[in-house]
């Protein structure tokens, strides 16, 4: 009877054989093509853990950090409603021109062409073309406006000088003073004075400490501001309403 | 009313214009309707010096932020002074010593109004006033009055 399963175990014997002696010379070859291989792997792997941790770790940071800004985001609100603290507004203004000035010499008075059509009120603060202080509205009228220049007599206003000395800015005909301002307070010359508008939480600057004197029989200091608005020219104003 | 006291009112009206527009805005430390007032007050009659100072003392407090009438007030003060010098004063150089008066009394009056002593403005403004004066003097005589009025400074 013919078996071909028993000459074909043999045959497949001897294939096997030849096979073996064949890569045999090329095992060291084979062991390291696969060794590389799995050291190539290997590092691609270590490479991108790496990676991925170090994101972990910043995903982690930036988490938490967020969590401490939400926290300190709840704790300042929180803080804001105990102390009734109003919430910032936006910058609204208004260009305004000068249409006539007061007639007496002696008062810095000039007279705006909005009113009350405008939703001009008292209180409102002008600026110039480069946002340096220019006066304060006293005076509103349907169509009209007087706007008290900073170098007016009358014209007071709570500055600072520097980080956080704080006086009182009274204009005047000569000079322009500050007064009520402590030797201790470290007030320098060409210190900035400059003031906070109210519910808005940005600075106008009015001008530069010129000279300060020591009053000997006084509790404060004689400080004089040269004003960074002196444009002799001036025709149009910006109202923050 | 007369050419030559409306020649005077049209110069006040300039004069007026010009305090209100002011085109040298503060470079200038001078009060053209206090000046153009003062020379009405030295060359017209006492009438119109009045008719004059109402008006302007007038409209300047009209324009005025304050609610007084200051200006009504000293001008009137002002004309009634200058008529009561030049009656009983008759030398040459009376009126060149009534502006200077007047001058310096406006000055004292307004330091006092503004609560303020400046000095060194009060001074600007008395040089600049002065020499303001002269030259509108020379022109009002020259050209409004159409004399060369050599009794006036």
């Amino acid at each position: 009877m013919y078996l071909p399963s028993k000459i074909t175990s043999k045959y497949l014997a001897l294939f096997l054989l030849f096979a073996l002696l064949l890569v045999l010379p090329f095992r060291s070859f084979i062991a390291n093509l696969l060794i590389s291989f799995s050291n190539q792997r290997l590092i691609a792997t270590q490479n991108s853990s790496k990676t991925i941790e170090e994101l972990e770790k910043k995903n982690l940071i930036l988490s938490l950090a967020l969590k401490k800004n939400q926290n300190l985001a709840e704790e300042n609100e929180k803080l804001r409603k105990a102390l009734a603290f109003k919430d910032d507004k936006k910058i609204d203004m208004i260009g305004v021109e000068i249409a006539s000035f007061d007639p007496s010499a002696w008062r810095r008075l000039a007279i705006i062409n909005a009113g009350k059509d405008k939703g001009l009120r008292e209180g409102m603060f002008a600026i110039d073309n480069d946002g340096f202080l220019v006066g304060r509205i006293v005076d509103v009228k349907n169509n009209f406006a007087r706007l008290m220049l900073v170098d007016d007599p009358e014209f007071s206003l709570a500055v600072y000088i520097g980080k956080n000395a704080l006086g009182l800015l009274s204009g005047g005909l000569d000079f322009i003073k500050i007064q009520y301002i402590d030797a201790s307070d470290n007030v320098s010359l060409n210190d900035i004075v400059w003031f906070k508008v109210p519910l808005v939480s940005y600075p106008l600057y009015i001008g530069r400490v010129r000279k300060i004197n020591e009053n000997r029989n006084g509790l404060f200091l004689d400080v004089e501001v040269k004003l960074f608005n002196r444009n002799p020219l001036l025709k149009k104003v910006f109202v923050l309403k | 009313m007369t050419e030559k006291n409306l020649k005077a009112l049209s110069t006040l009206l300039i004069f007026f214009l010009l305090d209100t527009t002011k085109p040298f805005v503060y470079s200038l430390a001078a009060e053209f309707t206090f000046l153009g007032v003062v020379l009405v007050c030295l060359n017209y009659p006492l009438k119109t010096s009045l008719f004059f100072a109402v008006i302007f003392g007038y409209a300047k407090d009209s324009v005025c932020i304050s609610q007084t009438n200051f200006n009504l007030i000293e001008f009137i003060v002002i004309a009634i002074a200058i008529h009561y010098f030049l009656r009983n004063f008759h030398r040459k150089a009376v009126k060149i010593m009534i502006f200077l008066g007047v001058l310096i009394a406006h000055i004292t009056i307004n330091n006092f109004y503004i609560n303020k002593a400046s000095y060194l403005f009060s001074l600007l403004f008395f040089i600049h006033s002065s020499i303001i004066f002269l030259l509108m003097n020379r022109l009002f005589t020259e050209f409004i009055l159409g004399t060369k009025n050599e009794n006036v400074i």
